[in-house]
């Protein structure tokens, strides 16, 4: 057995732990009840997981040795896919619930997505040789594709959720970052596997390296389980729930003096500096909010 | 090796951004005092006046063109850094609109809701105002909208929210 098989093989193995950990800690803590979206893909991964790694450990087969494994491991994939992909939109309908906007939201985006998706199938096929490729090859390839799609869909609801900015709620954020990492390390492995001039002189290490990104997920989603109080925003928001909006709608206006009064010499020392010096023209005033 | 250099670009910027929403200060995660700090002042009549086209020609007439060029990034710094704190406090409008439209009482609810509403299109409308004033370095016709307007509308809506009965249910609701 080579290195790469053996650091393979283990890589597997290792990751077939960690989800099958993270999932009963995700049912354990009751996070079901929170993050509902999230249910159906975790069941599902941890589920193919066991039948596709039961069958490759027991009968020693590589896809392209048994066609009945290569059905399995497929359609497993390309369904995974699609659900991780349909999760993440769940996750960013749900961060929209408050929102009143919200079909006018989807209304931009789910066009957008469709656009993205259309320019990279146009973008890729133009640039592959796909009538020349095997089953298998072409596989890989809508792999990858839907790798690009979920990484674009990712940066889409990131950057929304950071401009609007939305309320990013304990678990739903580790969920979130989960399939981020996954993605990404995804995409750097495939990249480096593939598309890296002379990738084809580092082909076993590439897909080594392919085995590992897809361990970063699970081992993510298993400490964020673990040790869901680490974070101390969630914490913050939970012990003070609504009482931090008393004092701002009794004494708006009376905090807003007070901030100004503490700025105001600031800023304006700044302004002066800044302005007043090189065009003579911009007179102080008061500050406010 | 374009597409190498986009993918690992695209792959970098995802790790980038769920490292910003999961290590990120989450801006509607914070108690009263950290909302009083956290409001920044703005002049709007200043920065109205630093970005008045009447002004700027004005002073380019009487600046040579190392002097305006200087001019200009002070101008930009500076109405850059104004933006950045409505941004920054339009954050603060949303989170109080989303407490406030999560009340029992409909009237606070509805008031509560439009706040929100009009401090995300704020947020929207600061993006595309930096953008604008990063533009306006290089092409001096472009502007930064009804920013000044809009922000100035959702503060006096903000400072005539206080509402007892709003706040008698948060007090009997802990």
């Amino acid at each position: 057995m080579s290195i790469y098989s053996w650091i393979e093989q283990s890589t597997v193995t290792l990751s077939w732990i960690c989800l099958t950990l993270a999932c009963i800690f995700f049912f354990r803590r009751r996070f079901h009840q929170r993050v509902p979206e999230f249910t159906t893909f975790i069941v599902f991964s941890t589920f193919g997981n066991w039948v596709i790694n039961s069958y490759y450990f027991m009968y020693q087969v590589y896809h392209f040795r048994s066609l009945t494994y290569f059905y399995i491991y497929w359609g497993f994939i390309v369904i995974q896919d699609a659900l991780q992909l349909l999760t993440i939109y769940a996750i960013f309908l749900t961060l929209l619930r408050k929102c009143s906007s919200r079909q006018r939201i989807r209304g931009y985006i789910v066009p957008t997505l469709v656009l993205c998706l259309i320019t990279a199938s146009i973008a890729n096929f133009l640039g592959s040789q796909w009538s020349d490729w095997r089953l298998t090859k072409r596989l890989e390839f809508l792999q990858q594709n839907f790798t690009v799609l979920g990484c674009t869909l990712l940066c889409f609801i990131a950057c929304a959720s950071l401009l609007m900015p939305l309320s990013w709620e304990r678990p739903l954020k580790g969920i979130f970052a989960g399939f981020g990492l996954d993605y990404a390390s995804r995409l750097l492995a495939y990249t480096l596997g593939v598309y890296r001039p002379g990738a084809s002189m580092l082909w076993p290490l590439g897909r080594v390296l392919a085995v590992v990104a897809e361990l970063a997920a699970p081992v993510f989603w298993l400490i964020v389980f673990l040790f869901p109080r680490r974070d101390s925003n969630d914490m913050n928001c939970a012990s003070q729930g609504f009482e931090f909006l008393f004092p701002i709608l009794q004494g708006w206006t009376n905090s807003i003096e007070a901030i100004v009064h503490h700025y105001r010499s600031k800023v304006r020392m700044d302004l002066r500096r800044l302005l007043i010096g090189s065009t003579g023209t911009i007179q102080n005033g008061d500050l406010d909010v | 090796m374009v597409f190498f250099v986009l993918l690992i670009a695209l792959a970098a910027l995802t790790l980038t951004l769920t490292r910003g929403i999961y290590w990120g200060k989450n801006h509607l995660l914070i108690n009263c005092d950290d909302i009083e700090k956290s409001l920044q002042p703005i002049n709007l009549d200043l920065l109205q006046n630093l970005l008045d086209p009447e002004q700027e020609n004005y002073i380019r007439m009487r600046l040579s063109s190392s002097q305006f060029f200087r001019y200009k990034l002070k101008q930009f710094r500076t109405a850059n850094e104004y933006l950045s704190r409505a941004s920054h406090n339009a954050a603060i409008f949303v989170a109080l609109g989303r407490q406030a439209s999560s009340s029992s009482d409909p009237a606070t609810s509805v008031r509560g809701k439009a706040l929100f509403e009009t401090a995300v299109r704020l947020r929207v409308l600061a993006l595309l105002a930096r953008i604008n004033l990063t533009m306006k370095l290089v092409f001096p016709q472009f502007s930064i909208g009804d920013f000044i307007e809009t922000y100035d509308r959702t503060r006096a809506r903000v400072s005539h929210f206080p509402d007892l009965s709003f706040t008698e249910e948060r007090r009997s609701g802990s």
